[in-house]
């Protein structure tokens, strides 16, 4: 790695301990150390989703722009995380209509990677014409294939008893909650973790992808299995966040520019820089609503980082040649 | 025989053949593919490459069928450069003619890109960004890349075993006058050190000049010609493939081709 990416890496580290010195201490409206029980029942717990989640998106983020040489791509745009809310509704709606009650299930991962899944190869099967894929069309068709996703979840929520609406609801909110069981953080967390080493692994792999793909095919990239594998990875990595938080956007857009623009663009530095800069990020956002008490109550973490990430999305739209 | 297309088949969509029948050796040496736009020049490069299967026939490389060469593996003999190359990140020059090690990965890439760099004359543009450059600019890039490519020096290793084959899109399209006399000495350098190329052109006098071989394709994808360069690319020849006469003048000590616009 080069030493600007190392550099990069450092400074993402100091500012990810500097996030979680502040999430420690963060009350509603204020900073204040918090007692042993409130650390562990409570701030331990959200501390670890958020990390977890701010670095699976920003992960999940770097792989997909790869994927698709498209800078813009991010998995709440792309529809990826409504789907897999889509997938946890339509599980728990054949549960109840089979059995007649609502049945919790801790983690549903596979069917949240499964709607995942099916998001992404809709939009990119959809936003291809003649093997061509158009940067902005994929977006285009990305959002609009979340907007259904997310009306056909509602429209399934509704066929749902009460208690089953305010189960899923935090699915399709976007806020980090600190009751999740422990069972459920530590496996999106090693999951999120082992997934992460595979993309920093990919990373030389992805900067010979950044070439034609015959030319990447003629340097020795096997483009095929690349894509399989990083297409796996970047449901996988969204799904967890879904069954941590719910939809949470432009982490996955805002960390891996960031990380390029501080450590240069080879991919073993951004996806280990994203992903620091990712979990700085949320547990960031994190004590921002934790500090921030409005009249209803506290403000959901992906409402922050939607006024964020929205503008900056904007720039880099406006600014025509995203890479170069 | 370093590579050879025995009774080519190829088509995109069942019944709507590209390349029809094709047959011919390529050896070492400078090999140029020269036909009229769509007679599947460049597609042609791509089957050569294996990144498209043949319909019928097939393409041997080193008694294996190419498109069954794993790519890691023939990345180690051959190389491509595309017609327009792509590069989705922002690397610098130096970044882009290194990824063609990716195959080789170990200690000689860094000596091997600088070699491939120096050769190219990009010296001087080595740590700007690739997205700045010209297109010429940027064909040369791709060049120097594919030269780090099947670097050979630093390894200590033959030249010539494994053979290098480069495949070669309209390397020049894009260049000035004095950089496509540079790059075309380069390619003739490369072919005297046992290299084969493979290279799809349109000037035909270029063609003319660095080929030692050439492939005449027809519009409908058959082969009109294959041997010299000097017996492929006759007026006569031309005629019969792009529908326009063409003069032979006499210029020193070789001719020059003009398309003729007398009647």
């Amino acid at each position: 790695m080069s030493p600007r990416a190392v550099r990069s890496i450092g400074l993402f580290a100091t500012a990810l301990l500097a996030a979680v010195c502040l999430r420690v201490l963060a009350t509603s409206g204020g900073l204040e150390l918090p007692s042993l029980i409130v650390l562990r029942e409570l701030r331990a717990p959200a501390l670890v989703s958020a990390m977890t989640i701010g670095a699976a998106l920003a992960v999940a983020g770097v792989l997909l722009q790869a994927l698709l040489r498209n800078p813009l791509a991010e998995p709440w745009m792309l529809g990826l995380l409504s789907g897999a809310g889509f997938g946890v509704v339509v599980w728990t709606l054949a549960g109840y209509l089979a059995s007649g009650a609502i049945v919790r299930q801790e983690s549903p991962v596979i069917p949240a990677a499964a709607g995942a899944f099916a998001a992404l190869g809709l939009v990119y099967g959809l936003s291809q014409r003649r093997g061509l894929v158009d940067p902005v069309s994929l977006i285009l068709i990305g959002v609009v294939i979340s907007v259904i996703a997310h009306a056909a979840s509602q429209f399934m929520q509704a066929m749902l008893p009460d208690s089953g609406l305010a189960l899923y609801r935090r699915w399709l909110m976007g806020g980090i909650s600190a009751d999740t069981a422990w069972g459920t953080i530590g496996l999106v967390a090693g999951i999120t973790f082992a997934c992460i080493a595979i993309a920093a692994w990919l990373g030389p792999s992805m900067d010979a992808a950044s070439l034609s793909d015959d030319e990447a095919r003629s340097v020795g990239v096997g483009l095929a299995r690349l894509r399989i594998v990083s297409f796996a990875l970047a449901g996988i990595l969204t799904a967890g966040t879904v069954l941590l938080a719910g939809p949470i956007g432009f982490v996955g857009l805002i960390c891996p520019h960031l990380a390029r623009l501080l450590g240069g663009p080879r991919h073993r530095g951004v996806v280990i820089g994203s992903a620091l800069a990712g979990a700085a990020l949320l547990v960031l956002a994190d004590a921002a609503a934790q500090m921030l008490v409005l009249r209803s109550g506290h403000v959901p973490v992906g409402v922050l980082t939607a006024i964020v990430g929205g503008p900056l999305f904007i720039v880099l739209l406006r600014r025509g040649r995203w890479l170069a | 025989m370093t590579l050879r297309i025995e009774s080519l088949t190829f088509g995109f969509r069942p019944g709507k053949a590209v390349l029809r029948d094709v047959s011919s050796e390529l050896p070492p040496g400078v090999n140029v593919i020269v036909g009229p736009n769509g007679a599947g020049k460049s597609t042609l490069l791509r089957l050569l490459l294996g990144a498209l299967r043949p319909v019928k026939g097939t393409i041997i490389h080193r008694d294996r069928q190419v498109h069954r060469i794993r790519p890691v593996e023939r990345a180690r003999s051959i190389a491509y450069v595309s017609q327009r190359p792509v590069v989705a990140a922002a690397f610098t020059v130096r970044e882009v003619v290194r990824l063609g090690r990716y195959a080789a990965g170990g200690p000689a890439d860094a000596a091997a890109t600088e070699r491939a760099i120096a050769r190219m004359d990009l010296a001087e543009q080595a740590n700007e960004p690739y997205g700045v450059l010209s297109a010429g600019q940027q064909q040369r890039v791709a060049l120097a890349r594919a030269i780090a490519q099947l670097d050979r020096t630093a390894s200590g290793d033959s030249l010539t075993d494994p053979p290098r084959v480069f495949l070669l899109d309209e390397p020049f399209s894009a260049m000035d006058p004095a950089h496509v006399m540079h790059a075309a000495r380069v390619i003739r350098e490369l072919a005297e050190e046992g290299a084969t190329i493979v290279m799809v052109l349109h000037d035909l006098n270029l063609a003319r000049t660095i080929g030692h071989r050439a492939l005449l394709l027809r519009g409908n994808g058959t082969l009109a010609c294959r041997g010299s360069v000097e017996e492929c690319l006759s007026p006569v020849l031309l005629e019969d493939v792009f529908g326009v006469r063409f003069r032979l003048i006499a210029c020193e000590d070789a001719g020059v081709l003009v398309p003729s616009v007398c009647r």
